[in-house]
C-alpha cells in the first residue's frame, strides 16, 4: 500500500470508527458523543489536507483492491481509489462535514437526541467516503445506498413530528425508485461484461466489443439512480420536503455532499456515459428542464430553506447539464463550489431559523432584527452573490465554466437557457434578501414576543458563526482556482493539463450583464418596502398557480400513489393475508393439528381393538394381494 | 400315507380361529394368553400337516415346528411373568379396564 492509499484509508475509517465508539460507549454522554465525531471528523479533514498537499498538482490514479468475492465469471471487489477527482471530493466533503459538526453543536444544543444525532452525521460521512474512494460501481452502489440510509435517518430525525416523518420516507422511497434503476443497470453490466471497475467501464464503448446499445440501455439505467439521488425531474419531489431536517443536515447532505454523488458518478464514469451519445443527450435535457422547472418554482416560495433546496435542485440540474453536454471540468468545478456556498446558505438559513423560531422569510422581516446579526446576514450575501453568480465569487467563475462547456460543445440553446436560470437565480436569491434586509416598522415590537424581542440584538453563537465565516471565505476565494491568476490551477490538478485556459470575455460579460439584470429586477420589486409580497410571477394568475403547486408534480404522484399503488397494494394485502397466510400458512397447520387429533383418538388402549383391527387390515391385504 | 390333507387343514384352521376369536373376545389376559397358545398349536398342526404332505419330503415344517414350541414356551413364561407384574400393579388382569396407554 502506497502513502496515498493508507492516508485515504483512515480518512474513510475515522468517522466510522466514531460511529461504532458512539453505538458502544459514549451513547448516554451527549457531549462526548458529540466531542468524538467532531474529533473523528477532524482527523479526517487533517489528513485529507495532507493527502491533498501531496498531490498539489494531480497524481495518476492509484487503487487498492481488498478482494471480496471471487468466481469463475467475475470478481467483486472493495477497494481505494486515490486520484485527482477523488482527493477532491474528499476534500469538500470533509470540509463541509467537519463545519457542519461545529456548527451543529451550537444549532442543536440541549437536543435530547444529540447522541443519535453525532452518530448518523458520522455514518453519513463515512458512507460518502466509502462512495467517493470506490473504484468499483459496486462499492459505488454499497456506498450510495448507505448515504441513502443515512439522509433518510437524518430528515426523520424528529420523527415524532409526522412531517418530518413523512418527509423522510418520502425521501426514502422516491430515491430507492431511482436505485432501483442503478440496480438493474449494475446488474447487466455484472452479467455482461462480468467487471464493474470504473477503469473497464470507462473503456466499454473504446475496444471492450460491447454493443452500443447495450451501453445507452445500462447508462440510462445508471442515470436513473442519479435522478432519484440528485434529485432530476421529476424525481426530484423529495428534496424540498427533506428540509423537514435539521437545517445543519440539509447543509450537509440535501445541499453540498450526498446530492451532489449522482454528479459525482457521472464524473467518475465519464467515459462510460460519454460512450452512448442518446444516454448524454438525455442527461443534458433531464438536467437543463430540472434546472428550469425547479428555478421557477424558487420564485414564489417563503420557507428559506425551500427556496434553497428548490434553487439546490436548479444547480445540480446545471451540473447534470453541463456534464450531459462533455463539460467534465465544469461540472465537476461547478460540483465544488456549489457545495461550498450552498452549504453556507444553509447554515446562514439556519442561523436565522434558530434565532427566530420560523421558517418564514415575512415573518422573520416582521419580527426585525436581521440586520443586527451581522455576520449572518453578511455571510448570506456572499453565499447569495456566490449563488447568483457575481463576480468574482466561487458561482461567478463556476457558472461561467458551465456557459464555455455549453458554448464549445455547440449546445447554444442550452447556454441562452442557463443564462435565463441564472436571471431568475439572482432575482429569487436577491428577492430573499431585500425581503429580509426591509426596514423595521416602528412598531413592530408592540404585539407579541415582546421578550423574544429585546434579545434580537445578539447574533448567533460563536460556533455557529465561524463556520460561516469560513465557508464565506471559501465562497470568495474558491472560484479563482480556475482562473489565469492561478495559472489555471484547476484544469493543472484535476485534469493534469498544462497550458493555461484565457478568460471567456464574452461569455462573462453575458452573464455579469444577467446577474445585474436580476438584481435589478429584484431591488425594484423588493428593496426598501416593508411587507410587499408579490414580485412578477405573483402577478401572473396561473403562473402562480402553478408555480405554488410546483408544477402539480406532487399531485401527479398522490394520484399515481393513491389510485394505482395503493388499491394494488390492497390487493397482494389481501392476497398475502388470505391466500398465503389463512390458507398456505396456517391450513397446513391446521391440517397437522386435525389429522393428529383423529389419530390420537385411535389410541383408545384398548387391547382388542387394536388386535381386531390389525387382523381386518391384514384380511384386507391378504385378500388384495390374492387379487393381484 | 394315509389319509388325506384336507382333515389336517380343518383342524388347524378350527383352532386357529377359535384362538383369535378367544383373543378378540375374551377381556381376561390369562385367557387371552391360552388363546395365542391355540393359535400356536394350530399353526404348528398346519405346518407339520403340510410337510407330511409335501411332495419332495424335506424336513422345514416340523424343524419349524419344533421352533414354534420353543418359542412358545418362551413366550408364555415372559407374557406370564408380564400379567403377573401387571397384576401386582393394578390389582387387575381385565384388558378393558388397562388403557393407561389412552392417547
Amino acid at each position: 500500500m502506497s502513502e496515498n492509499i493508507k492516508l485515504a484509508t483512515w480518512i474513510v475509517l475515522c468517522p466510522f470508527i466514531s460511529l461504532l465508539l458512539i453505538g458502544a460507549i459514549t451513547r448516554s454522554y451527549k457531549k462526548l458523543s458529540a466531542l468524538v465525531a467532531i474529533l473523528a471528523i477532524s482527523i479526517s479533514t487533517i489528513l485529507a489536507t495532507i493527502l491533498y498537499f501531496k498531490n498539489l498538482y494531480g497524481l495518476t490514479p492509484q487503487v487498492h483492491y481488498f478482494e471480496w468475492l471471487i468466481t469463475d465469471y467475475f470478481s467483486l471487489k472493495f477497494g481505494i481509489l486515490v486520484d485527482s477527482l477523488s482527493i477532491g471530493m474528499i476534500m469538500v466533503v470533509c470540509i463541509v462535514s467537519l463545519l457542519v459538526h461545529i456548527y451543529s453543536w451550537g444549532y442543536m444544543e440541549g437536543e435530547a437526541g444529540l447522541s443519535r444525532y453525532y452518530a448518523w452525521l458520522s455514518l453519513f460521512s463515512w458512507a460518502m467516503l466509502v462512495f467517493v474512494v470506490s473504484p468499483t460501481l459496486l462499492q459505488a452502489f454499497f456506498g450510495w445506498e448507505l448515504v441513502g440510509a443515512a439522509s433518510f435517518l437524518l430528515i426523520g430525525f424528529w420523527y415524532y413530528k409526522p412531517e418530518a416523518a413523512q418527509a423522510a420516507r418520502k425521501a426514502f422511497v422516491m430515491t430507492r425508485f431511482g436505485d432501483f434503476g442503478f440496480f438493474v443497470g449494475l446488474l447487466i453490466l455484472l452479467v455482461v461484461v462480468g467487471n464493474v471497475d470504473f477503469h473497464v467501464l470507462n473503456k466499454l464503448g473504446t475496444n471492450m466489443g460491447v454493443s452500443p446499445k447495450l451501453i445507452t440501455m445500462t447508462a440510462l439505467f445508471i442515470f436513473m439512480g442519479i435522478m432519484g439521488k440528485s434529485a432530476q425531474f421529476p424525481l426530484h419531489a423529495w428534496l424540498p420536503d427533506a428540509m423537514e431536517g435539521p437545517t445543519p443536515v440539509s447543509a450537509l447532505i440535501h445541499a453540498a455532499t450526498m446530492v451532489a454523488a449522482g454528479i459525482y458518478l457521472i464524473a467518475r464514469a465519464f467515459g462510460f456515459f460519454s460512450a452512448s451519445p442518446f444516454a448524454m443527450e438525455f442527461i443534458a435535457a433531464v438536467g437543463i428542464l430540472t434546472s428550469f422547472v425547479a428555478a421557477t418554482i424558487a420564485l414564489v416560495q417563503n420557507d428559506v430553506k425551500k427556496i434553497m433546496a428548490y434553487s439546490t435542485i436548479s444547480q445540480l440540474g446545471l451540473m447534470v447539464a453541463a456534464l450531459g453536454a462533455g463539460g467534465y471540468k465544469a461540472g465537476v468545478f461547478h460540483l465544488f463550489s456549489h457545495a461550498f456556498f450552498k452549504a453556507l446558505l444553509f447554515l446562514c438559513a439556519g442561523s436565522l431559523i434558530h434565532h427566530f423560531h420560523t421558517n418564514d422569510m415575512w415573518e422573520m422581516a416582521e419580527k426585525g432584527g436581521v440586520r443586527k446579526m451581522k455576520i449572518t446576514i453578511t455571510t448570506l450575501i456572499i453565499g447569495s452573490l456566490a449563488l447568483a453568480g457575481c463576480p468574482p465569487f466561487a458561482g461567478f467563475f463556476s457558472k461561467d465554466a458551465i456557459l464555455v462547456a455549453f458554448e464549445m460543445n455547440g449546445k447554444h440553446t442550452f447556454m441562452y437557457i442557463t443564462l435565463l436560470i441564472s436571471f431568475l437565480t439572482t432575482y429569487y436569491s436577491f428577492r430573499m434578501i431585500f425581503v429580509l434586509l426591509s426596514p423595521e416598522k416602528e412598531h413592530s415590537h408592540s404585539h407579541g414576543h415582546e421578550g423574544d424581542h429585546h434579545g434580537h440584538g445578539h447574533d448567533s453563537p460563536a460556533n455557529m458563526t465561524i463556520p460561516l465565516i469560513i465557508l464565506a471565505v471559501f465562497s470568495v476565494l474558491f472560484g479563482f482556482v480556475d482562473t489565469p491568476l492561478m495559472n489555471g490551477y484547476f484544469d493543472k490538478f484535476l485534469l493534469n493539463k498544462h497550458e493555461v485556459e484565457h478568460l471567456h470575455w464574452s461569455v462573462m460579460i453575458k452573464s455579469f450583464v444577467v446577474f445585474l439584470a436580476g438584481i435589478s429586477f429584484a431591488y425594484v420589486q423588493f428593496a426598501g418596502k416593508t411587507g410587499y409580497r408579490e414580485g412578477f410571477a405573483e402577478k401572473i394568475g396561473w403562473l402562480k398557480a402553478l408555480l405554488v403547486n410546483k408544477y402539480y408534480v406532487d399531485d401527479f404522484y398522490f394520484i399515481l400513489v393513491r389510485g394505482l399503488v395503493y388499491p394494488f397494494a390492497s390487493i397482494l394485502n389481501w392476497i398475502d393475508r388470505k391466500v398465503i397466510n389463512d390458507t398456505g400458512v396456517n391450513g397446513s397447520g391446521n391440517i397437522v393439528i386435525f389429522s393428529g387429533r383423529f389419530i390420537s383418538s385411535l389410541m383408545n388402549g384398548l387391547l382388542q381393538r387394536y388386535l381386531g383391527t390389525s387382523l381386518v387390515i391384514l384380511f384386507i391385504l391378504v385378500f388384495l394381494w390374492q387379487l393381484i | 400315507m394315509a389319509g388325506s390333507l384336507f382333515p389336517y387343514l380343518l383342524l388347524s384352521l378350527i383352532l386357529i380361529s377359535l384362538g383369535l376369536i378367544g383373543i378378540l373376545v375374551r377381556r381376561n389376559l390369562i385367557i387371552m394368553l391360552i388363546c395365542i397358545e391355540l393359535v400356536l398349536n394350530g399353526v404348528s398342526i398346519n405346518l407339520l400337516a403340510l410337510n407330511k404332505f409335501s411332495v419332495n419330503g424335506s424336513a422345514m415344517g416340523q424343524i419349524l415346528a419344533i421352533f414354534i414350541v420353543a418359542l412358545a414356551a418362551a413366550e408364555t413364561t415372559i407374557a406370564l411373568g408380564l400379567i403377573f407384574l401387571i397384576f401386582r400393579h393394578y390389582k387387575e388382569i381385565d384388558a378393558e379396564k388397562l388403557t393407561e396407554l389412552k392417547g
